[in-house]
């Protein structure tokens, strides 16, 4: 309606980029706090923790971009995790059960979109009841006997001496930074990362500027569901029997990562680096509070507090932005 | 596109939520006047003292105890409230009986082995034309209100014998009175509950918690930093185990660091890898609350650690598995969920014959896995993802007699065998 | 008097939408307010219905200055308003319709049969079938719809309804079965304020009629001098704001680009041929609601016609969105806000998104390619600041909308619709913005413009298509191209 510009407004600007500065003060903090953490293990034990966290939140970050969510990324999770462990116990090969998994999460991600779509319904309404399926299929499939073996490798995979080839460092570290690159470039040179934010920002404008919504909607989804299975393939490299609820924490901690890092809940605006922020962040802040001692009850009622002080501060930035 | 119509979405949760608001105050209030029966201890049953010390009302109850069973007891006001049994006054139905099975959740390998042996005994006691129909089974998806119902509908099914694989400790006890009163047998099986109008089947959490870490205190010396990890906050079997193993420590002078392992592999790892990396200091041993030590000695070589005595709990496949292969010495326990479920059923059997148990709650010890018999229960095809619990050698946790000392009467019971040996090693 | 305004002034933020309204509406009588798109009327009517309330001035209702609260409180007054868009609710069944909002959250104000019984006889009172109130609305037809909203005005104790353009969507006789009814309702002192664009009709019921101009009030005349002819020349004063002036003067323009052949925009429109040639600014006129937008959106391929083709000269049938971009024709959507804009992204963005995939590779694009033909049409346009990446949301209404034309020229298009690009734009814009069209026309690309204003498109475009009653009713050009002809079109008049 009003016609007048206003001018930006540089403070909350600035404090949303101090997301990136927030990870090396953290972890500065860290270090002084706890030295112990300044060694090899200390500093990949974060990084695989962070890296299976970052592989998981990469559906997040887009579903959120587009003014969605993804619930069902836990019950994907435990699917890959107890199907990789079945199949493979089973005799299966390493690549055909992956293979298997892949189908599977494509299959999810495609009807997670295909419905929040085509029936307009609100995605934490169809990925709530998509994962709930996945989840009840894996128990009719399995009986709830999640029993059975993994590939040896995928133990080094997620230890914080393993190593690939000749580098230190364990391969989800390593492929946590290939998929970072990989999602970092789509979002900033490809036809599909713009529209993922036009679609966001304002889906009637989108759909006139031909960008094909739905299109765009499933194919976040799908990615989505791949990224989850990612990481419960990871995750069965944590020994200790696999299981469909090996996923439930990283509803919330997903979540927490998008919103830490700054990307808008309302769609439209934010990005995944923000989201590898908001993954170091959180996963040092849980290492700083369990190296000082404090439960978990306590940790995330601390997590959930540094949320809605960071919603507060984005909040006012969002609200500068739609005033205009 | 779906942007209009998520305003009639936000719409229907409030309103949703609302009615589970009212819902659930309904059914508080229900249940506070279901407990208002029994009182808190009225009617001769001890407060429940989650987490706290014993008052004389406990130690009391404690004392009155036959000896025989008395060491199982120990700690019992943690996670179950003692008194007479709700069923002194019932006449047991005439057989064939209808057994249903009412689970909180299914879905993992634990409680799938409790569903197949119940299947399994079931099946057997249906040679002896003991058995009206096929086990009724239902899974409430831990889904506390879905279970009441549940239980509740099973009732009206005709169902003669309920076994309720562990329950929400609260919420619980309106349902359990519906099928008091209409004469069905209600055997809470696997954890305590606040609810006195059912006859409870469970082992001797506090104690097995205090034997592990006993043990961890023999085997560090008694010096040094022992972690603690922990099973889901609040959970009674949880908090009666490390209520146990805390009061073993503190009086052994060591000091205690804990984590919260939630029972969840993955948690406990995360949980071990951070903690190790913030602490540098020597870990004289860790205790585990349930489901750990597997992810724990991981933990601990992947962060290039001495490995330190780990204790374990249930006895998993996957810990025997890791046992082997790191060759340090631990302790656990026979836990299986078929086993409890055998307990459960030996306690239902004396009643429905006509005998009368002397209370409301009935603890039993477990079989422990030790260097001594490490052997016996490490079978080579358990790997490190195992899924399976080693069973006891003896095939059951306590002999048949064990009960004596707690039922009157001497109708001779049906019986069947639990072969747990039997089980598939996954 | 029963209902009077004096005074009244209201603002949206910097626009004023109502400089100074004098209306007394007197008991008993049907008085008409009339005027030409942002006259005021709708925000006269607005006010005197609660939905606003006045900047300066009051609502007086029985000579006592009132603050109208809300919409209720308007009732409770006993002032009823019928609005144009048949507000109805598809979910609620004919009879709830009429009914909804008399009734508390819990209690009905009275029971079922009595309701039933009052809505089925004001529905035979103006003739329609009591049979419809168990029907969900989505199984009414338009005239349907519009005659639910009367009686649901009806079932109401009023003492000034307000009809809102209510009644163009009647079939004469229900028309006719209204104004009988309302004639005969009025004799008590009840009263009616009546907006029509339809003179004819208007004066057979109105007793008075006040005009507004460009939120002025022109003055009030009775029925017998309110004449098609009076009406239009006290709507047609020349504005005060100073029109833009013609930066040239109207041209022919070249082969036909864009036939419509018996196109009917409504189901039982009057079809009509319509033909765009290459080089031409052809304008949209008319009042809203009366075809102007399914017109341009029936070009772009965004509405199907209900009977007819639309085709270009090549004999491409346009059948869709995507089919009329292919034929080269670019739409720039009327709400920016809302079918237009990226409020989250830059200005680059913004202007490059229908590009995109035109400048990429496989998918993917280089960011300096982009930003070449960001660069490129910024400067072409004019846009303010001159900085790619500044957000979107800190251009002013003009700018923004240059970034919008600039999305779709840097596709190159045959031929651009602009669905009223100027609203809310100031003078100079208007006037760079002019410019900026014939440069493109004197490129070989065609324009259809519609606005609002006719003041605007008397200045820019070369022709124009007067909308009225859902079909193109007359096209202006050359010496015939005046603000009084095509006013009159637009109010169904003949040109004199």
């Amino acid at each position: 309606m009003s016609t007048i510009a206003a001018p930006r407004i540089a403070l909350p600007q600035l404090l949303v980029r101090l997301v990136y500065v927030a990870p090396v003060a953290l972890f500065v903090v860290l270090v002084a706090v706890l030295p112990e953490v300044l060694s090899r293990t200390g500093v990949m034990s974060l990084l695989v923790l962070a890296a299976l966290l970052g592989i998981a939140a990469v559906g997040q970050t887009w579903a959120i971009l587009i003014g969605g969510i993804d619930l069902s990324i836990p019950a994907t999770i435990g699917m890959a995790n107890v199907l990789l462990t079945t199949l493979y116990s089973q005799g299966w090969g390493f690549p055909a059960a992956l293979a298997t998994i892949a189908a599977v999460a494509v299959a999810t991600g495609v009807v997670n979109g295909a419905l929040a779509s085509s029936l307009g319904l609100h995605p934490l309404v169809v990925t709530l009841g998509v994962g709930s399926v996945v989840t009840g299929a894996v128990l009719v499939a399995t009986g709830g006997n999640t029993g059975g073996s993994v590939p040896a490798a995928l133990t080094g995979a997620v230890s914080p001496v393993g190593t690939v080839g000749p580098l230190p460092v364990p391969f989800a570290v390593l492929a946590w930074v290939a998929v970072a690159a990989l999602v970092l470039w789509v979002e900033r040179r490809a036809v599909f990362g713009r529209h993922l934010y036009a679609v966001g920002a304002n889906t009637r404008a989108a759909r006139l500027a031909f960008v094909r919504p739905a299109r765009v909607q499933i194919t976040v989804y799908v990615v989505s569901a791949l990224c989850a299975a990612a990481t419960g393939v990871l995750l069965a490299g944590s020994s200790g029997g696999a299981s469909v609820g090996i996923g439930s924490t990283y509803l919330f901690s997903t979540i927490t990562a998008v919103v830490v890092g700054g990307t808008s809940l309302l769609g439209g605006a934010g990005s995944y680096a923000r989201t590898i922020a908001g993954v170091l962040v959180t996963t040092e802040f849980t290492t700083l509070l369990i190296g000082v001692g404090i439960g978990a009850t306590m940790q995330q009622v601390l997590l959930g507090l540094a949320i809605l002080v960071l919603i507060t501060v984005y909040g006012r930035d969002r609200h500068v932005a739609q005033r205009l | 596109m779906y942007r209009p119509r998520a305003l009639g979405l936000w719409r229907a949760l409030v309103f949703g939520l609302a009615i589970s608001v009212l819902a659930a105050c309904g059914g508080l209030s229900a249940d506070d006047s279901g407990g208002d029966d029994s009182g808190s201890t009225s009617g001769g049953y001890t407060a429940l003292r989650t987490g706290k010390d014993a008052t004389s009302t406990e130690t009391d109850a404690l004392a009155a105890l036959p000896a025989s069973v008395k060491t199982s007891y120990d700690g019992f006001w943690h996670s179950t409230r003692l008194g007479p049994s709700p069923y002194a006054n019932w006449t047991p139905p005439k057989a064939p009986w209808k057994f249903c099975y009412s689970s909180a959740y299914q879905g993992n390998s634990w409680r799938a082995e409790g569903l197949t042996v119940a299947r399994n005994i079931v099946a057997q006691l249906k040679t002896q034309n003991l058995v009206d129909g096929d086990l009724v089974v239902a899974d409430a998806n831990n889904n506390a209100s879905l279970q009441a119902t549940q239980v509740t509908t099973m009732v009206q099914q005709g169902c003669q014998v309920i076994f309720a694989m562990q329950p929400p400790s609260v919420g619980m006890c309106n349902a359990f009175d519906n099928a008091n009163k209409a004469g069905a047998l209600v055997v809470v099986m696997q954890t305590g509950t606040e609810c006195t109008n059912v006859i409870q089947s469970d082992f001797a959490q506090y104690a097995t918690g205090a034997k592990s870490a006993q043990w961890l205190v023999e085997k560090s010396g008694g010096q040094g930093t022992v972690v603690m990890c922990d099973g889901i906050p609040g959970v009674a079997a949880a908090e009666a185990r490390q209520a146990a193993a805390a009061a073993v420590f503190r009086k052994a002078g060591l000091k205690v660091d804990r984590i919260t392992g939630e029972w969840t592999p993955s948690t406990i790892k995360s949980q071990m890898l951070s903690y190790l990396s913030t602490h540098a200091g020597n870990v004289a041993g860790v205790w585990d609350g349930g489901v750990c030590a597997v992810a724990v000695n991981e933990a601990f070589q992947q962060a290039g650690r001495t490995l330190p005595f780990v204790s374990g709990f249930e006895g998993g496949c996957a810990w025997l598995a890791s046992w082997k292969q790191t060759g340090k010495e631990s302790i656990g326990f026979t836990q299986g969920g078929g086993q409890g479920v055998v307990e459960a059923f030996k306690v239902a059997l004396r009643l429905l014959a006509g005998q009368k148990s002397t209370v409301n709650t009935l603890l039993y010890p477990l079989p422990e896995i030790n260097a001594g018999n490490f052997a016996q229960y490490y079978k080579p095809q358990m790997t490190l993802n195992s899924g399976c619990n080693a069973q006891p050698l003896d095939g059951e946790s306590v002999p048949d007699s064990y009960y004596d000392a707690l039922f009157t009467g001497d109708a001779k019971p049906a019986t069947f065998t639990a072969d747990l040996g039997a089980l598939p090693i996954k | 008097m029963l209902v009077s305004l004096s005074g009244v002034q209201h603002r949206y933020g910097a626009t004023v939408a109502l400089a100074d309204c004098r209306l007394e509406v007197a008991p008993g009588e049907v008085h008409a307010l009339v005027g030409e798109n942002g006259s005021g009327k709708s925000t006269v009517v607005k006010l005197l219905s609660g939905i606003m309330r006045p900047t300066v001035g009051s609502v007086h209702v029985d000579g006592d200055a009132v603050a109208l609260r809300s919409p209720a409180h308007a009732q409770r007054l006993g002032i009823v308003t019928v609005f144009q868009e048949t507000l109805v609710a598809d979910e609620l069944t004919a009879l709830d319709n009429v009914f909804a909002g008399t009734d508390g959250l819990f209690r009905r104000r009275r029971g079922a049969a009595a309701e039933r019984t009052a809505a089925a006889d004001a529905l035979s009172r103006l003739g329609a079938d009591p049979g419809l109130l168990s029907l969900t609305p989505d199984h009414l037809s338009l005239a349907e719809r519009q005659v639910l909203t009367l009686a649901r005005a009806l079932v109401r104790p009023w003492r000034l309804l307000i009809l809102d353009e209510a009644t163009s969507a009647l079939d004469l006789a229900t028309r006719d079965r209204l104004f009988a009814l309302l004639k005969e309702q009025t004799t008590d002192g009840r009263s009616v304020l009546f907006v029509s664009h339809r003179m004819d009709e208007m004066r057979l019921i109105i007793d008075r009629a006040t005009v507004q101009r460009s939120g002025v009030t022109v003055g009030t005349v009775t029925s017998d001098e309110a004449t098609p002819a009076t009406l239009l020349a006290m709507m047609s004063g020349r504005s005060e704001q100073a029109a833009p002036a013609r930066s040239g003067p109207p041209r022919t323009g070249g082969d036909p680009f864009l036939r419509l052949r018996d196109v009917a925009l409504e189901p039982g429109a009057e079809p009509f041929d319509l033909t765009l040639r290459r080089g031409e600014i052809l304008g949209v006129a008319g009042l809203d609601g009366q075809g102007g937008s399914a017109l341009v959106e029936t070009v772009a391929g965004l509405r199907r016609p209900r009977a007819g083709r639309v085709e270009t000269a090549d004999g491409v049938a346009i059948t869709g969105h995507r089919s009329a971009f292919a034929a080269g024709v670019a739409y720039v959507p009327g709400k920016r806000q809302d079918e237009g804009l990226f409020p989250t992204l830059d200005v680059a963005d913004n202007l490059a998104m229908a590009i995109l995939p035109r400048l990429a590779r496989r998918g993917f694009f280089r960011r300096s390619r982009v930003l070449a033909t960001v660069r490129d049409q910024m400067e072409g346009l004019g846009v303010h600041p001159a900085d790619p990446r500044y957000p979107i949301t800190g251009l002013s209404g003009g700018n923004a909308q240059k970034v919008l034309v600039g999305r779709w020229l840097a596709t190159e298009p045959d031929l651009l619709v602009l669905n009223d690009p100027l609203r809310g734009v100031d003078l100079g814009t208007k006037v760079e913005f002019y410019a900026l069209l014939r440069r493109l026309t004197d490129d070989g690309t065609t324009v259809l413009m519609l606005s609002t204003e006719l003041e605007e498109l008397l200045a820019a475009c070369d022709r124009i298509a007067v909308c009225a009653d859902h079909r193109v009713a007359t096209v202006l050009d050359g010496s015939a191209m005046t603000h009084d002809a095509a006013l009159a079109a637009m109010f169904g008049q003949e040109v004199s």
